[in-house]
This record gives structure tokens, C-alpha cells and sequence, in this order.
């Protein structure tokens, strides 16, 4: 891929990762094309962040002077905010439904035919992928559970977690923008303590149901 | 010296052997699985290759593998199927010891027959020895090859993963009590031509030597393996806690992390340049050798420009549609410099000459941006009632650039008209 595509890519906002662009992926794998293009990005106030696991490229902004890059970043955190919920409850989903106890990761395949199969022959699973509907704001609460399962992956496709590997198969992978997420996570965890206080919760809890016998 | 494996016959039929237990591989499976019991007419001719070898028998009136081969059969499933690893080598340490003991007294005493013998001993433990090293050097591999995939569970996976690393580390300790001083004490104890060396020094330590290397890589990667299997436990609570956290609480919100002086990086991700940079005459695919220069003149850029550029008003408004900025700034721009147009088409009728923007625009010492000057006056020039204008007469001055793009459809071309000038003159007046 030329360093032109990669850079437009990066501007667009784009998280670019093994999934989504392999070709420009490895481009900015590669230092000397990485340097070419941060130069490149360099002069309109950007530069390339990479996310900690190292699966995932982005474009950022080197100062916020400007009130517009500013009002920029805070449209950016807004959305991402609002997609945490949504993105948690989906992963969880998908851990529950193939049974497994560690997250998804990007690169990993879920397919939606899969996922229709196991919500059909489990009501909780069902229940909560119904929950999750409404925490998207969707009208499909009460419609048949293809259709919500539906729902549910192309919602996810337009937050970017998800890609589908060839287009119409419904099978998709996950992106890097989910490590991305998942640094999210971490750094509000660290800043609101948000497993400790879970810990704490939970062991509140228990004293509780102990204490009342 | 001779080979301990040497026996009477040597490698052809050891050749032949094999090649015949292949040839009966079927038959010797069914056998083994209990399931022979009738020899297919077209395998009548193994069968009686595999009889002759002593491999395959008839008897009970069923048909038998060869205790010997059964029992090396179930040697070979044991071990596949097995995930223990044999460590033990400093109780064998002990027993070469012994033998080498041993090989010394026969050689004292002149038992130089009973030596030879206990000299293929020795060599056969040496070699028992390095077997299992390489076998649980094998095994460890393994085991980070497929990041422990006889277990499916995050957490059995770490607890094979430590298992692994304890096993690992048991097995440096045991390479280290095979020490060259040792060795060396136990060769130095023959005659100086000793054979010894060969098997104990350049043999069995070398082969140690070789093992505790890739030991060392299984255990770095084994311990990095660890680290990312518990880092996976960590994002599954923090996902847990997260969701539960939600649950409880439901008005929470994450603060908002984007509202400091200067955001975590994560936080200071760029969205999408609304630029349409893909038609831009300098941004076209064989102009990455222009880079530089593109770079350095976006570089000087002022500020404000590529504010501009980037973050549009009307993308940025919450002012509603009321009224766009953008039309906003165009029309006090145009309020400012509609004077000057004036006095410019006023000057060619007084004049009867043609007369140049561009010229106009430097005699009077205007103040407006050249490119902005010539873009109003055309402007003004469109914008005149049809009676008027039929007065004027515009010359647009200035060059094309083209490109040439090879598109699906097949060649196109994009241009874009860099205006220089624009000269008026009078027409019927």
C-alpha cells in the first residue's frame, strides 16, 4: 500500500490493524515507512499512537492549541464513552456463549450464524443479548433472534470492533480498535479503581446475605 | 570402539526389518487392536513377511503381535499421550558414577574383557541420559507451541504454564550437577588415552550443554507466555467488574478524561480530516516523491489556515442552521472588499482601457490576499445584473494543471485552473 493510502487512513481517524488494513499495518510496522509517514502527519498536528499490545495504529493529535482540535478530542471521548457499555456486554456475550474464560482479542473469528444457534437454545444468553439491544437503542428488543443478533453485530461492525472477513459472510474478526478499548478500560480503571470497588462491593454483598442469615 | 547397537546382521537388516513392518503396518495395527481375525487374500504375502520376521503370529487360534513389539507399541502410546517429563537426572548422575567405578576397578584389575563390557554400559547410560534431557527439552517445547492446547481454560493454562517453568528450572538444576570437574575427576582416574573423555566430555556434556541453551530460550519464552496468560485474567476481571459496575450503578459515567490541558494520549486520538484530499492536485499517487517539499510547505502554513482546513465552523457549530459561519465570514469579507471591486470597474470605464486586477490591486496597495482578490472579482463580474455586465468583459489569465489517472473505467483526467489574472475591459460603451 502506498504511504499516501496509509497516511489518508490515519487522518480519516481510522484504527489500523492486521484486520482491517494488513497492507498499511505493516507499513507503519515497518520503521522506515513509519517515519515517512509521521513526517507526513507531523505539519497538520498529528502523529502515529500505536496501542500498548502493539495490535493497533491511530492517529493522534501532538498539541490541542487549537480550541477546534480541542472540541475535536472531546467529540472523540463522547463516542468512545458511549460505546464501552455496549462493547463490555458484547465481549461478555461472546466469552458466555463459547463458554471460554478469557476476552476476545483481536484477529479472533465469531461468526453471527454461530451465535444465532447458541441464543436460540439458551434463554438467559437470549435475555441478555436483549438487554444488550436496548442498551443500543435498538427497535429490535422484540423481534425474532436472528434478527437481533443481527442488530447486535452490525452495530458493533459501526463502532469499528468488529470487521467482517469476506463481505456478506457474516463471519467477522475482531479489530484493533477493541485492544484499543480495552486500554481504555484499563486507564479508567486505574484512575476510578473500578475492580476494587467491585471487590468491595461484591464482598458487601456476601457479608450482607451472611449477616442475614 | 564398537557400537553398543551393533549386533550380528548390521543395518540391512535392520532395513529390511522396517521395511517390512511398514509394509504390514495394517496388519499389525488390527492385530494390536485385537480386530485380526482373518488375513485378507491380498495380504497373504505380508503376513507371511511378518511371520518370518517373528513380528505376527498365528496362535490360540487368533492372530498375535510379538510381546516384544506389543510392549514397544505401548511404550510409544504411553509416552504420546503422557504430559509427564522426566527430570530425574542426578539419581542417573549417580549410577554412571557407579558404572564408571565399576569400568576403573575391571580396568585395575586387568579385567580388561569385563572393562570393554561395562564400557558399552556406560555409553548406553550416556546415552539414556541425553535422551531424556532432549525428551523433556522436547516436551517443554511443545507445550509453548501450542500454548498448552490439551488445556482450554485461561486459568488451567496458567496452571500448566508454572508447572512448566517448575519443571524447567528443576531441569537447569539437574543439568548442573553434570559438571566438567566432575567429569574430568572421573576420566583422569584411567590411563590417559581413556575413552572416557570421549563419552563423558565430548558426548554427554555436550549434548547437556546443548539442551541447557534451548532450556534457557523455553524458559524466557514460558515465562512471557505466563505474563500474557495473566494480563488475559486481568481484562476478563476488568471486564466483569466494568459490566457489574454498570449494572449497579446506572447513571455512571466515565469522568471525562479528554478535559485537561493535555489528555492521556489514548484520549487525544485525531477523528477523521475533512479535507478531500484524494482530488488534490498534490496528492496524487506518483507525487510521493514531492513529500518533502509537501511537508515543508504545510509546515509553514499559519495556524489559522489549517485550523480551517481541518475543523470546518459548520462541522463544528452547535449554533443550529440558522447560520452557517461559513457563509457568515464570506459575507463580511465580501462587504469588506466590495468597494475596491467598484473602484477597479469604474476605473476601466474612465480609463476605456483594459485594465489588470492583479495590476489594480498592487497600484492601489490593497490590502486583500491576491488569490481572494481575483476570485472576488470574478465573482463580482457573475454577480452583475445581465444589463451591466454586458458592458464588461473578463479575460480569465492563468494555466491548467492535468493529471492523468488510470482508473477502473480506464484512463481520465482531473484539472485544476490556477488563476493568475483576470483583465476587464469595456465593450460598448
Amino acid at each position: 500500500m502506498s504511504i499516501r493510502e496509509t497516511t489518508e487512513m490515519l487522518l480519516s481517524g481510522r484504527f489500523i490493524c492486521s484486520v482491517t488494513a494488513p497492507e498499511a499495518f505493516n507499513d507503519l510496522n515497518n520503521p522506515e515507512t513509519h517515519e515517512t509517514i509521521g513526517a507526513l502527519l507531523r505539519p497538520l498536528n498529528r502523529k502515529i499512537s500505536r496501542t500498548r499490545g502493539g495490535n493497533a495504529f491511530y492517529a493522534s493529535w501532538i498539541s490541542l492549541e487549537a480550541n477546534s482540535d480541542r472540541d475535536a478530542v472531546t467529540r472523540e471521548f463522547d463516542a468512545v464513552r458511549n460505546q464501552l457499555r455496549p462493547v463490555i456486554t458484547f465481549v461478555l456475550e461472546l466469552m458466555d456463549c463459547d463458554l471460554r474464560d478469557h476476552p476476545l482479542n483481536v484477529g479472533d473469528i465469531v461468526s453471527e450464524a454461530e451465535i444465532v444457534t447458541i441464543l436460540e437454545n439458551n434463554t438467559f444468553l437470549n435475555e441478555r443479548n436483549t438487554a444488550l439491544l436496548r442498551l443500543l437503542n435498538s427497535k429490535h428488543t422484540n423481534s425474532p433472534v436472528p434478527v437481533q443478533v443481527r442488530t447486535v453485530f452490525d452495530s458493533m461492525k459501526k463502532f469499528g470492533i468488529i470487521a467482517e472477513t469476506i463481505e456478506g459472510s457474516r463471519r467477522f474478526q475482531f479489530t484493533g480498535k477493541l485492544e484499543y478499548i480495552y486500554e481504555v478500560l484499563e486507564f479508567i480503571n486505574s484512575r476510578e479503581q473500578i475492580l476494587e470497588k467491585n471487590a468491595e462491593e461484591q464482598s458487601l454483598a456476601v457479608q450482607g446475605d451472611v449477616f442475614n442469615g | 570402539m564398537a557400537n553398543v547397537n551393533q549386533k550380528a546382521g548390521g543395518t540391512d537388516l535392520i532395513r529390511n526389518f522396517l521395511r517390512t513392518l511398514n509394509q504390514g503396518a495394517e496388519l499389525i495395527t488390527a492385530a494390536y487392536a485385537g480386530n485380526l481375525e482373518e488375513i485378507p487374500e491380498e495380504q497373504e504375502n505380508t503376513f507371511a513377511r511378518l511371520r518370518g520376521q517373528r513380528v505376527l503370529m498365528r496362535a490360540g487360534g487368533r492372530y498375535r503381535l510379538n510381546p516384544n513389539l506389543t510392549s514397544m507399541l505401548n511404550y510409544l502410546l504411553s509416552h504420546n499421550s503422557s504430559r509427564h517429563i522426566e527430570i530425574d537426572l542426578i539419581s542417573r548422575l549417580r549410577t554412571l558414577d557407579r558404572i564408571v567405578a565399576e569400568y576403573l576397578e575391571h580396568r585395575q584389575s586387568g579385567e580388561f574383557a569385563l572393562a570393554e563390557e561395562t564400557l558399552s554400559d556406560i555409553e548406553q547410560m550416556t546415552f539414556d541420559i541425553t535422551f531424556t534431557a532432549q525428551d523433556a527439552v522436547y516436551g517443554l517445547a511443545n507445550r509453548i507451541q501450542t500454548q498448552f492446547g490439551f488445556v482450554r481454560s485461561i486459568r488451567d493454562k496458567i496452571s500448566e504454564n508454572e508447572a512448566a517453568i517448575s519443571t524447567a528450572t528443576k531441569l537447569v538444576d539437574n543439568f548442573t550437577a553434570f559438571t566438567f570437574t566432575h567429569m574430568m575427576d572421573l576420566v583422569r582416574q584411567d590411563t590417559p588415552d581413556s575413552p572416557l573423555y570421549g563419552i563423558l566430555c565430548s558426548g554427554l556434556l555436550n549434548e547437556l550443554a546443548k539442551c541447557q541453551s534451548d532450556l534457557n530460550v523455553i524458559l524466557i519464552q514460558l515465562r512471557e507466555m505466563l505474563a500474557t496468560f495473566r494480563s488475559e485474567v486481568h481484562k476478563t476481571n476488568i471486564l466483569k467488574a466494568f459490566h457489574e459496575h454498570y449494572a449497579n450503578n446506572p447513571d455512571y459515567r466515565p469522568r471525562n478524561y479528554a478535559d485537561c490541558e493535555m489528555p492521556h494520549e489514548l484520549f487525544c486520538r485525531s477523528s477523521a480530516l475533512p479535507m478531500e484530499t484524494r482530488s488534490h492536485a498534490d496528492m496524487l499517487p506518483d507525487s510521493e516523491k514531492y513529500n518533502d517539499t509537501l511537508a515543508e510547505i504545510v509546515k509553514n502554513l499559519s495556524r489559522n489556515e489549517a485550523e480551517n482546513l481541518e475543523n470546518p465552523k459548520t462541522l463544528a457549530s452547535s449554533d443550529g442552521l440558522e447560520q452557517a459561519p461559513e457563509i457568515k465570514s464570506e459575507a463580511i469579507v465580501l462587504d469588506d472588499i466590495t468597494e475596491d471591486l467598484t473602484t477597479l470597474f469604474r476605473q476601466c470605464i474612465k480609463s476605456a482601457e483594459p485594465v489588470s486586477a492583479t495590476e489594480f490591486l498592487r497600484e492601489q496597495g490593497l490590502g486583500h490576499t491576491h488569490s481572494h482578490w481575483l476570485f472576488a472579482v470574478g465573482a463580482f463580474y457573475e454577480d452583475m445584473p445581465p444589463e451591466n455586465r454586458k458592458y464588461f468583459e473578463c479575460r480569465f489569465i492563468g494555466h491548467s494543471q492535468y493529471h492523468e489517472i488510470l482508473g477502473e473505467l480506464g484512463e481520465y483526467q482531473i484539472g485544476n485552473r490556477i488563476l493568475e489574472d483576470i483583465v476587464i475591459s469595456t465593450k460598448g460603451l
